[in-house]
């Protein structure tokens, strides 16, 4: 890949081609989160210095998903933390909105109520809802891009599924 | 992920994808990847003689604000603060230079002029009394409002143009070939006096709403304008109407190359029409963008960048300039020229959308059928199956 040797051209259309998935995916996981861009930004400028490691060029957009996953994992982290010290508001979702105007009516109520859940799980619980109940991955690809094993992805997304039936 | 992606709650979710958005995340991508590799820099920098300016708090304050990337940096050059400023700011000045990657980078001087600094360009301070401030333009474009201070001149130089002013607004533009660089200087209120390059270059007054241009020959960063030799008489027009000139300005050079007034006058290499059309789409130069990759496909058809410049063509014909029938026609080129390419979902997508506008029935179906043949899981798949209707 032209992108590998540092082409800034090639390495422009990487980013156009994927830009839109990765802003997507960050913002799911991080709704309203006025940082979103720069986590985004972060995730590609990693990607396209690291572009090298990547065994399998056609692997890019799930390489660049599991670093916007990390990423993500990290500042949720980060956030918990400067919120237990009094540094930080406790994040709250705005569920109502998060749904497009044009979506089916079922969606609605779907996201409604997995969003409604997410600002009370931990990371990682929270992450593999997500990528599971709104992004529709199969166990096998949530254990790729968060770097865990299938049973632990499994543990987490049952710990979280039963608060969302909890909440029902 | 789901057999059905367009099923998938994730495509419902409300978020701005916008052209726009992925063009400012570009910016910031692109700035911090050309910061990581080595040579140039063209982040925002602002390097004077730093040891004697860190001694300043005021010039700190514009270090620190350039550093992180700040749109508009506080200095003082060559007003109030010269008065007591003393050599060591004057030593401090003499040879620093702001340079911009991607974004543009403003400068207000103390005693209210502003430089604005286009994104891939570059200037230094040449010199800087209380009589005169010299700035030379090594690339890019330099636009100035420049207060009027009786006794100060305000000088700005460009590969051996000279513009001397007293008080206005204006830009100054140069654009670098292999052989020749074209500066042109735009009035946007009061006179400037331009001097070209040439050893007999006279000046000649330019005023409200005119431009002058001169190509001249190129010649190493840094030279003095008795070193460059003019190329071609200067022009000037009225702004923004691109008709002939209405001022002549003195012919000087016999035997002179003609005057090209709104684009770079050689063809080198397909990179550097690659880079020159991306400078003048990050600058709002949306026609000159255009003409730019169309020039790289009629002149390197066969050019790897061939493939993407037509789609970036297609793309500023649709989103920018409103052609979608000369959209549809880069967007088929396209298609054809990078058969295996990252962008050719995204080229074909843009074609059907392109096709419909266009109310070409026919070509829209033939397109739409291509891609849902090619892509039949594809992130546009549903925007694709819907058009042409």
């Amino acid at each position: 890949m032209t992108a590998r040797r540092g082409e800034t051209w090639a390495q422009e259309v990487l980013f156009r081609r994927h830009a839109r998935m990765a802003i997507g995916l960050a913002h799911r996981l991080l709704p309203h989160d006025g940082d979103v861009d720069d986590l985004v930004q972060d995730c590609f400028v990693q990607a396209l210095k690291r572009l090298h490691t990547l065994q399998n060029p056609q692997a890019f957009a799930a390489w660049l998903g599991s670093i916007v996953v990390h990423a993500v994992g990290k500042r949720l982290r980060r956030q918990k933390l400067l919120s237990r010290l009094g540094l930080r508001t406790p994040e709250s979702i705005d569920n109502l909105s998060i749904a497009s105007p044009t979506a089916p009516g079922e969606v609605v109520v779907e996201l409604r109520r997995v969003y409604g859940v997410l600002a009370s799980l931990p990371s990682e619980q929270r992450i593999a809802l997500v990528l599971r109940r709104v992004d529709g991955m199969e166990i096998p690809q949530i254990a790729d891009y968060m770097g865990l094993s299938m049973s632990t992805v499994k543990r987490r997304l049952k710990t979280a599924e039963e608060e969302l039936e909890r909440r029902r | 992920m789901n057999d059905d992606v367009d099923e998938r709650p994730a495509s419902h979710v409300a978020v701005d994808l916008s052209e726009s958005r992925v063009e400012r995340l570009w910016s910031g991508v692109s700035a911090r990847l050309s910061q990581a590799r080595p040579g140039p820099t063209p982040r925002p920098t602002l390097r004077p003689n730093l040891r004697p300016a860190l001694r300043r708090p005021w010039l700190v304050a514009g270090v620190v604000l350039c550093a992180g990337g700040a749109a508009v940096v506080a200095i003082a050059v060559g007003a109030g603060r010269l008065g007591h400023g003393g050599e060591v700011a004057s030593a401090a000045w003499e040879g620093a230079s702001l340079e911009t990657g991607a974004d543009a980078l403003s400068v207000r001087l103390v005693d209210g002029s502003e430089l604005k600094l286009e994104p891939a360009s570059r200037v230094e301070v040449g010199e800087r009394t209380p009589s005169v401030v010299k700035v030379f333009l090594k690339r890019g474009r330099l636009s100035c409002d420049v207060t009027h201070r009786p006794g100060r001149s305000f000088v700005v130089m460009a590969d051996g143009v000279e513009v001397r002013v007293v008080g206005t607004r204006f830009s100054v533009t140069t654009e670098h070939d292999r052989a020749s660089a074209r500066v042109e200087v735009r009035v946007e209120r009061g006179v400037v006096e331009v001097r070209g390059a040439g050893p007999a270059a006279e000046a000649v007054r330019i005023e409200t709403g005119r431009t002058w241009s001169q190509v001249v020959s190129t010649r190493p960063f840094g030279e003095t304008r008795e070193e460059a030799a003019a190329d071609g008489p200067p022009t000037t027009r009225a702004a923004p109407d691109p008709a002939p000139p209405t001022v002549a300005s003195s012919p000087r050079d016999s035997g002179a190359r003609s005057v090209v007034p709104t684009k770079a006058p050689h063809v080198t290499g397909p990179r550097e029409l690659f880079r020159r059309a991306r400078d003048q789409w990050r600058r709002g130069r949306i026609e000159d963008a255009a003409d730019t990759y169309q020039m790289l496909l009629t002149e390197f058809p066969g050019d790897g960048r061939a493939g993407l410049a037509a789609f970036e063509l297609g793309r500023l014909r649709m989103d920018r300039l409103g052609d979608l029938r000369g959209a549809a026609r880069a967007l088929e080129r396209a298609v054809a020229l990078a058969p295996g390419s990252e962008f050719r979902e995204d080229a074909m997508a843009r074609l059907v959308a392109a096709n419909a506008g266009a109310q070409d029935l026919t070509a829209c179906v033939r397109a739409r059928d291509q891609y849902l043949v090619e892509f039949p899981r594809g992130v546009h798949r549903r925007t694709v199956a819907a058009a042409c209707e």
